[in-house]
Parts: structure tokens; sequence; C-alpha cells
């Protein structure tokens, strides 16, 4: 059983945009497959579960972040 | 809509460029970006220069019926602002039909810099401990004791002389 995180972690750190070029914070929101996990599991807020979504579909495409990790 | 209500937008490019443009061609290739970008009224913001980098997963073009491969390529943004239907045209008049552009992407962002600037020095620092002198003073009081040798040599004739 997933332990969901605690805190939002754009809230956290202070962070108030979600870029497609930050790949090591965006690789916190995906799991060992490489599937975006959800805000049961992230803790995020819906805003930033969104934007985390936007990134991380923006950095597939530029070939920055996997389609399918394993 | 007139010419004058036209309504500026910032828009971001990330681009990749193909790796066989060698390093001394690649700012020659920025710059006819660049000049693509500012030919449409566009004025820049801030730019990434572009560096190699590895694709997390191959990318194949189509040369004539041949495929070809690429594991590696130059990747740079820059972010600007235009005018929406002149941002249209640069994306299906220039960059599509640019072929160095191994891939792109063009979409709508803010002015601000939009970067994580992690603040790694606060989560350094879990939490701060009190330390007291309680544990110190208890050893010093043991210390004490130690050093009186007419104590100890008192206490041994008494039990000698006990015994006698």
């Amino acid at each position: 059983m997933h332990r969901p995180m605690t805190a939002d972690y754009f809230s956290q750190h202070g962070i108030k945009y979600v870029d497609y070029k930050d790949v090591d914070v965006l690789k916190r929101f995906l799991n060992p497959h490489g599937r975006i996990k959800p805000r049961t599991q992230t803790g995020l807020t819906a805003k930033h579960q969104r934007d985390v979504t936007r990134a991380i579909k923006r950095a597939r495409e530029m070939g920055l972040l996997a389609y399918i990790m394993k | 809509m007139t010419e004058d209500s036209k309504e500026m937008q910032v828009y971001e490019l990330g681009y990749h460029i193909l790796p066989t443009v060698v390093a001394d061609d690649l700012e020659g290739e920025v710059g006819k970006l660049r000049s693509a970008i500012e030919k449409r009224g566009g004025s820049f913001i801030a730019e990434g220069t572009p560096e190699i980098v590895s694709l997390a997963y191959p990318m194949f073009v189509n040369y004539g019926g041949k495929q070809t491969k690429y594991e590696r390529a130059h990747f740079g943004w820059m972010k600007f602002e235009m005018d929406r239907e002149q941002a249209v045209a640069l994306r299906e008049e220039d960059l599509s039909r640019n072929s160095l552009l191994l891939r792109y992407t063009l979409f709508k962002t803010t002015r601000e810099e939009t970067r994580a600037q992690l603040q790694t020095e606060q989560s350094t620092i879990l939490r701060e401990v009190k330390t007291t002198g309680i544990l110190e003073k208890k050893h010093e009081a043991e210390e004490g004791g130690e050093v009186s040798e007419e104590a100890l040599e008192k206490t041994i004739d008494e039990l000698v002389g006990e015994e006698k």
C-alpha cells in the first residue's frame, strides 16, 4: 500500500510554476514504470497536479522524460 | 479584431537541433530562429543556450524513405512575446519547415521565471538540538571523588584496623 505524501511539494518549497525542463522535480511524481502518480499519492493540490501532468506530458514529447520506463 | 487591438502573448519555444550540427554552426542555427521571431514582431524575454542532451527515448526522422535514429540532440529554449496570429504563422511557416529541428514545442507561458529554484539551505537543517550541562556536572563530581587519595588511605587503614 502506498503512503501519500504529507504536504504539497510545490507549496513546501516555494515553487510557483511547474516547468517541463525541471526533469528532476517531475520525476518525483512518476512511478517506477514512468506513469504519473495519482493525487492520492502525490499529495498535491488539484491545480498543482494538473500543472505537473501538463509539464510531464510536455517533457515526454520533447524526449526529456520517457513514456515508459523498465 | 483591428490591428491596434492585437493581443500580445508570452510564448516559449523549446527545440532540439540535430546532433549532426557541429558546435560552430550551432550559433548560426539559433540565430536563424531568433531572426524568424524578430521578423514577426517578437520581443525576447529569456533564453536558454542549446546544450547537448541524451534523449529519454530514440527519435526517428524519415529522410526520403530512410529512417535515421537520433539518441542525442542540442536542446535549447527561448521565451518571447508575440501576437497570436504571428505565433501561428511562426510555427507553420518557419519551425515546421526547418529541417535541422529534430523536434520543437511552442506554447503559451508567463513572463516570470518558471524554473524551480529549490531552497536547499532550509531543507538541510532538519531541527535544532539544545544541549544541557547536566551530564558534565555529574562527571565532575565523579572526578572529585577519585582525586582525594588521603580519604582513600584513611578508609584502607580503617578496614585493616577492623581486621586486626
